[in-house]
């Protein structure tokens, strides 16, 4: 069966779809004008004793395929890589693909009173990280700062970095940050962190910190601002992932054996 | 690339294109007119040499008026919304100077013809 739709018609619909990118004024503009171009040829075509549906059609070839700028097709073309790499993307990562942090604390254990952390913190064992700032300073006070601890040294045990996210997941790292080090947290680090889409698990979370003492760091570098910084990486633990945030903070069920860390990927940098 | 047809040569393609602007400029010299009426123009001045596909007239239209060498208002013709090109004084001055340019092109490429023969 042949199909008798109006080949103006049909040649107008395609042309809108390919001009999707184009500005709404411009492509009702573009329609308009080409429409008025077919219709008149057509009707010259009618005059010269054609039938509508071959004059229509005849229009229509001798008009040819309208030419979309260069511009369109490149945004076209943009558009369709962005959206494969999307698709790539979100195939790889089942988890959920975005998440941010809405809290961010460190929790302690130990005497509530004298603790450094304690100074900084309206709670006794929990220090909340500002997520609107730029960034979070723990002060230290006078006696914390002129401790000098030897590489075995972890002058606020079991302190645990909580991160809570947007999809309601919570993870716990823990810490060992010797008292002076930890004067500055730059939570912007810790804000950006993504899913890692490969291994589907958390990213090291990034702290920055000051001074050189940080006994479970993954890795120190070198402070981009000149400043006697230094950045650690966490990672989380199997052993912290039932674990709930303070208050009721079982600290005695930590994973830790004879001042270690359990975990064997932790032994090694928590020895010192 | 030139078309051979039963009625002579075509001009068609890149060797059309390049003179594009100077073909519409001088069609709508004097006389405003629509897109499909300056295709029927260009092929009735050209006695039919010109192959070119009505479609690229537009673009061609929209980027001379972008550069202020025409402009254009919408009308009513038959029931539909019909959009009229004129030349603007900016267009008008193109026109000349593309149309010497022209000339000089075309008297050089006459000239060495005929020198070589």
């Amino acid at each position: 069966m042949t199909d008798r739709r109006s080949p103006i018609d049909a040649y107008l619909r395609r042309l809108s779809m390919r001009l999707w990118v184009t500005a709404p004024l411009k492509r009702r503009e573009i329609l308009r004008e080409v429409e008025d171009h077919l219709h008149a040829a057509a009707s010259d075509l009618q005059g010269e004793g054609g039938d509508v549906f071959g004059s229509e059609r005849r229009a229509v070839e001798r008009f040819g395929r309208y030419p979309v700028g260069r511009s369109i097709a490149i945004a076209v073309a943009v558009g369709i890589l962005a959206l494969a790499a999307f698709a790539a993307w979100t195939a790889e990562s089942p988890g959920p693909s975005q998440a941010r942090v809405v809290r961010a604390s460190i929790s302690w254990a130990g005497e509530p009173t004298n603790s450094w952390l304690a100074v900084a913190s309206v709670h006794p064992n929990q220090f909340q990280i500002p997520l609107r700032a730029v960034q979070a300073e723990l002060p230290a006070d006078e006696n914390t700062l002129k401790s000098r601890p030897g590489p075995g040294y972890c002058g606020q045990k079991y302190q645990v970095v909580t991160l809570v996210w947007s999809d309601g997941t919570t993870q716990h790292y823990p810490l060992c940050i010797a008292p002076q080090s930890i004067l500055r947290i730059r939570h912007t680090l810790v804000a950006s962190y993504h899913r890692s889409a490969a291994a589907k698990r958390w990213r090291p979370v990034r702290l920055l910190v000051l001074r050189d003492r940080v006994q479970n760091a993954e890795r120190i570098v070198t402070a981009r601002t000149g400043r006697p910084t230094v950045e650690i990486i966490l990672r989380p633990l199997p052993g912290f992932a039932g674990l709930t945030g303070y208050p009721g903070y079982p600290f005695h069920t930590l994973p830790r054996a004879h001042g270690r860390f359990s975990d064997p990927e932790r032994r090694q940098t928590f020895d010192g | 690339m030139p078309l051979i047809s039963g009625y002579g040569v075509l001009v068609s393609g890149e060797p059309l294109k390049g003179h594009l602007d100077l073909l519409i400029l001088a069609t709508l010299r004097g006389r405003p007119a629509h897109g499909y009426a300056i295709a029927q123009r260009l092929a009735e001045s050209s006695s039919g040499v010109f192959d070119l596909g009505e479609s690229t007239l537009y673009p061609a239209l929209h980027r001379l008026q972008r550069r202020g060498l025409l402009t254009s208002n919408w009308v009513e013709a038959s029931g539909r919304q019909r959009r009229v090109y004129r030349l603007t004084p900016a267009g008008i001055n193109a026109l000349a100077g593309q149309r010497k340019d022209w000339e000089r092109f075309q008297g050089g490429v006459q000239a060495t013809l005929e020198a070589m023969g």
